[in-house]
């Protein structure tokens, strides 16, 4: 048990629950100034061993009432994840329209200073005639950072692949390539934990080789975890 | 350690600073010009409460993520049962909620009328290779299965819905899927699980354009890390 981290019991005794979740049953309880010996996290729980070899599963408050083996603390402050506003990276996954057709899409971002991000986006429209796919590198300002609901808005470029539906046009294979630049405005939430949800309307206008450039709007609503 | 936060704790403070004051100046306040805030109504700038990292937390293994493989049967609508196998990311977001990322990949038998009409091919052999991903949120129903007498697991059963593409008939259709699942919790991180699955997608390779159900079934084993 060398390598894991030793806590006193602070509080007049925690309760160990049978598994990581509030629904399982306290099977044991360890009293104030016995030690355990935390192993492992998962979600908001903490699995223990108390020394006679018994373990089970505290929730992160419980924890909280707790110290390490020479008094130092052991807050829920430590044990929280990451605070929202000092997230280095974002990963999240969106799903909405484009123009009449349904979108997926994949982003990664990273947050340079507290209001400035750049992220890599990876967009998939799926329709009942074409296919399009567009990659772009966006850079985003969210101005009021501390909003419970906050605004942002990114300035892209990226490609746009519009492939048309094998069945009903030729032989497919005629991928047309274009450049585009991306305008969107959205707003984000932070829901729990290292959880973000976002709303946002991205503008998209394809540079294509004929005169005119076409414009395609785009919903999407998406989760994101950061760390 | 310290120096880092206080110079971040520094940099939002520095950028909240002007918006709280601006916050002050309500509508009222705005035609009250005489009306003046003290210092002492403003939010301190620097909060000298600042956490201490003591514990060495890095040695507590946290374990969020899940990742496994699965094999299984697909029915693919028209074209018939077929061998399906994959492999799955989840990550566990509370007690209740995770997040999942599936990849998987079967390959489309022949329509009843390809059999009948005896030659005639709807689809080239590439066009019948189906692979799709799809991106969903589950539900963690929390439980134990007993199995023996004295032999507990912890377990849970899970609904999930999500959204995706399946590559089939040589296109990519955006798919919804609607599941259910249970896993059990073997040891600390083995986990064995078996899922069905049922993949919505738009399908008109046999002429009139339908929303098809393919219905898949699948045990797998996976990993908590």
């Amino acid at each position: 048990m060398g390598d894991f981290v030793r806590v006193k019991v602070n509080a007049p005794f925690i309760e160990l629950h049978s598994g990581p979740a509030n629904g399982y049953p306290v099977f044991h309880v360890v009293k104030r100034g016995q030690q355990v010996s935390v192993m492992i996290k998962r979600t908001n729980w903490y699995k223990v061993m108390t020394d006679n070899g018994v373990t089970g599963w505290v929730t992160s408050t419980s924890l909280a009432d707790t110290k390490g083996a020479s008094n130092e603390s052991f807050s829920s402050e430590v044990m929280s994840p990451t605070p929202y506003l000092e997230r280095d990276f974002e990963f999240g996954v969106t799903a909405g329209t484009l123009g009449d057709r349904s979108s997926l899409g994949a982003k990664v971002s990273w947050q340079f200073t507290p209001t400035l991000s750049a992220s890599i986006n990876f967009d998939q429209a799926l329709g009942d005639v074409s296919e399009n796919r567009i990659a772009s590198l966006a850079i985003a300002h969210q101005p009021f950072i501390e909003w419970s609901y906050s605004p942002y808005f990114a300035l892209g470029v990226g490609l746009i692949d519009t492939k048309p539906r094998t069945p009903l046009i030729g032989s497919g294979d005629e991928t047309r390539r274009s450049d585009a630049l991306t305008f969107s405005v959205g707003i984000k939430k932070h829901l729990t934990r290292n959880f973000v949800f976002s709303l946002e309307y991205k503008n998209i206008s394809a540079l294509t080789n004929r005169d005119e450039t076409e414009e395609l709007d785009q919903w999407t609503t998406g989760f994101s975890v950061y760390f | 350690m310290d120096n880092r936060f206080f110079s971040l704790f520094l940099a939002t403070s520095t950028l909240m600073f002007p918006m709280s004051v601006a916050a002050q100046v309500s509508p009222q306040n705005y035609f009250k010009p005489d009306v003046q805030k003290s210092a002492s109504d403003v939010d301190p700038v620097v909060d000298p409460s600042i956490a201490r990292r003591d514990v060495d937390e890095s040695l507590i293994n946290v374990d969020d993520f899940e990742i496994g493989i699965f094999g299984g049967v697909m029915n693919i609508e028209d074209f018939g049962t077929n061998a399906l196998t994959g492999a799955s990311l989840s990550y566990h977001i509370t007690e209740n909620f995770f997040g999942k990322a599936t990849y998987g990949q079967s390959k489309a038998g022949q329509t009843s009328f390809e059999q009948l009409s005896g030659g005639s091919q709807l689809l080239t052999p590439s066009q019948r290779e189906l692979s799709y991903y799809d991106v969903s949120i589950g539900y963690n129903l929390n439980g134990e299965t007993f199995v023996t007498r004295n032999t507990v697991f912890n377990s849970s059963t899970y609904l999930m819905l999500g959204v995706g593409s399946t590559k089939f008939g040589g296109d990519n259709r955006f798919t919804v899927n609607v599941g259910a699942g249970y896993r059990m919790i073997l040891s600390d991180n083995f986990i064995v699980h078996i899922d069905m699955t049922d993949h919505i997608f738009d399908n008109d390779i046999l002429g009139t354009k339908k929303s098809s159900h393919n219905l898949s079934f699948s045990t797998g084993i996976s990993l908590f890390f």
